[in-house]
């Protein structure tokens, strides 16, 4: 009797925790399938496209063809951004740590990249040696050097130096892509994994109230009361509220997604259901506050729906906050007497 | 439903098979089983285990009622603290985050981050157990009520339970400060890396300090560490000695003796020795309502003297010189 007892013990907590593990597992797969490779593979692609549009555009000019690939640059940042707003590359492997500090230099550093691209621009230096520096072949850079092409004056040094910077970046997302591919170490790491999305995910939820939002209305300590658009992340292609919208959906798609494991399915496991669920209420409250505002966003910037956005974003960093501390379960009630 | 669940979790029943209690079966057990090999060992009688001068004492048998009627109190006056762990692990975070700037969480085996946090909450709990410990002995008007606790002449594991619901109070709002800025410090640095090590839902650490025989802190069974482990962690028998009138500025510590060494109130037990517990022959307050109230009232009387003459002659009532003197 004894014995069967603890044999169907046994056998309860062995596959209790073989449960646990497959959920978290086959959530870090679907993660890995439809995130990680899928929007890093759209984002290749979107530059495989741009270098061939702006080879053909040095060719040829025409206004139509330079409409086009500012059109593909927005669509080659909306990708970006969804990769990097899960980028657990480096957590995985420490190796792929820093590619997309090579790749994206927003809120890096204090030098400006528009005035050091256009000087290289200007001079005579051969634009490789000029652009040696990673931030002047950036995302960043890239969208300065697009949205200065003019079709009626020559603009072969800066399709050139666009050639560079999409060849620069193309390389470091070349190997992103390939390790997402390629690693397993990300599945079989289960809840070290499922920490590491998280914590990438707090990471992009403070960069989306701070940097992205709060700088450039003015809402945190070091710009307190000064408002500028200068600081939104793209000036120039005016597409700074759609980033923000597509890593708002980057979020809500890893919380929640009906067709794969979600995280509201490790949450359901692991008994943090409601903390999980009012991320994603936050998530999508943010994503509606932003579709109040009009784009460009720095016509914005000083409108009562812009510090609503802020506000949506900081109550989301925080739920994700939420979340951790209860996931701890530590008791707030008086606790048993230990005065001794 | 709710209510019940309640009621139960402050029934006496709940004490025996809940895990964060200190009387629960196991632990009792691990503690009777350590005291039948130091029996064997020192080659005393099995009976002086069971001796009814001290489970049946008049003392024994107020703890016993106290430890009912508190019991019932925290079930019908369950007292909500103001702020939880929660909240202090938010602010703590939202105060690193502004004024030391945001961190990007670092990456490190979550195994790691998990046993070091788990040992932390440990140690930083016992540290602030300790000088809360102390405070309730030298701050006249906590010492009040944690003269409940030392009224106590013999000891047995419920006596652990024979503490004013301030006190508990006091050392519910310590956990939650304590265990909120670890947590909270802990986030700022790991974000979703963290964890406890549990065993039976219990903080690992905690646990095993509960079955090394935490509960033969309270008995009559003079358990020593040879002297070098004392200064690690506070035996049975050193706590034993706080327990005396003599004794009773020393050995504060909970688990860890370390905090006892650095304050300089460390004391080692001794193989001799013939122990009074409790406050003096003219302090025994056995009756458990009176356990109750008199804090309240001779702190009334402590303030009003306070008040009175700004402490130039100001003593605190019933304090250890006044037995130091008899």
């Amino acid at each position: 009797m004894l014995r069967a007892f603890i044999i169907t013990l046994g056998l309860n907590i062995l596959f209790s925790g073989y449960a646990h593990a497959s959920i978290h597992q086959d959530f870090l797969r679907d993660v890995q399938k439809y995130i990680l490779i899928e929007d890093s593979k759209n984002a290749q692609a979107n530059l495989i496209e741009l270098k061939e549009l702006i080879l053909a555009q040095k060719n040829n000019p025409t206004e139509e063809r330079a409409n086009v690939i500012k059109d593909k640059f927005k669509a080659l940042v909306l990708n970006w951004k969804k990769v990097e707003a899960v980028y657990v590359a480096g957590g995985v492997d420490e190796d792929y740590l820093d590619h997309p500090r090579f790749i994206d230099y927003f809120n890096q550093g204090n030098e400006s990249i528009h005035w050091l691209v256009s000087r290289a621009i200007a001079g005579n230096q051969d634009l490789q040696n000029a652009l040696f520096k990673n931030s002047t072949k950036s995302i960043n850079a890239l969208e300065y050097l697009l949205f200065n092409i003019d079709h009626k004056k020559d603009s072969s040094r800066y399709l050139d130096a666009a050639v560079i910077s999409i060849n620069h970046i193309g390389t470091w997302l070349e190997e992103i892509v390939d390790f997402y591919q390629s690693d397993k170490k990300f599945v079989e790491q289960d809840k070290q994994s499922v920490s590491l999305l998280v914590n990438r995910l707090i990471d992009s939820s403070y960069k989306l109230r701070t940097w992205r939002v709060g700088e450039a209305g003015g809402f945190v300590k070091k710009y307190e009361g000064s408002p500028s658009a200068d600081r939104l992340e793209y000036p120039l292609s005016s597409i700074s509220l759609e980033a923000i919208i597509s890593i708002l959906d980057t979020h809500i798609k890893v919380i929640e997604n009906k067709n794969t494991v979600d995280l509201l399915a490790i949450g359901k496991q692991s008994g943090a259901q409601a903390e999980i669920a009012l991320i994603l209420e936050k998530a999508l409250a943010a994503k509606k506050a932003a579709r109040a505002l009009q784009s460009p966003l720095k016509t914005q910037i000083k409108r009562a729906e812009y510090k609503t956005l802020f506000t949506k974003l900081d109550e989301l960093h925080n739920a994700y906050y939420f979340m951790l501390i209860d996931a701890l379960g530590l008791k707030s009630q008086i606790i048993d007497a230990d005065g001794d | 439903m709710p209510m019940v669940t309640d009621l139960f979790q402050w029934s006496v029943i709940d004490y025996l098979f809940n895990t964060d209690k200190r009387l629960y079966w196991a632990y009792l057990m691990c503690s009777a089983a350590i005291a039948l090999v130091y029996i064997r060992f020192t080659r005393s009688s099995i009976k002086s285990l069971f001796s009814k001068s001290i489970w049946w004492h008049t003392s024994a048998k107020a703890d016993y009622m106290y430890f009912i009627l508190t019991a019932v109190i925290k079930a019908l006056i369950v007292v909500p603290l103001l702020f939880g762990v929660s909240d202090v692990a938010m602010w703590t975070l939202q105060w690193l985050n502004q004024n030391l700037g945001y961190q990007e969480k670092i990456y490190i085996q979550r195994s790691t981050v998990v046993l070091i946090y788990s040992f932390s909450l440990f140690v930083v709990s016992d540290f602030t157990r300790y000088w809360l410990h102390r405070f309730m002995h030298n701050i006249p008007l906590l010492w009040e009520f944690h003269k409940v606790h030392h009224s106590a002449e013999v000891l047995t594991p419920v006596t652990f339970y024979r503490i004013h619901p301030v006190e508990n109070v006091l050392f519910g709002l310590r956990y939650v400060l304590s265990a909120g800025v670890v947590t909270g410090g802990f986030i700022y640095y790991f974000g979703a890396m963290l964890g406890t090590v549990e065993i039976l839902g219990v903080n690992a650490f905690v646990f095993l300090a509960h079955i090394a025989g935490d509960n033969l802190r309270h008995s009559h069974i003079h358990l020593r560490y040879p002297n070098f482990l004392e200064r690690l962690l506070i035996s049975p028998a050193q706590h034993q000695y706080h327990h005396t009138l003599e004794g009773s500025r020393t050995n504060f510590g909970g688990v860890l003796a370390i905090w006892d060494v650095l304050f300089g109130t460390l004391v080692v037990s001794k193989s001799k020795y013939y122990y009074r517990f409790g406050l003096g022959d003219f302090n025994q307050n056995h009756n458990p309502v009176s356990l109750l109230i008199s804090p309240f009232k001779s702190s009334l009387v402590l303030l009003y003297r306070f008040v009175k003459n700004k402490t130039q002659n100001f003593q605190p009532t019933n304090t250890l010189s006044n037995y130091e003197k008899l």
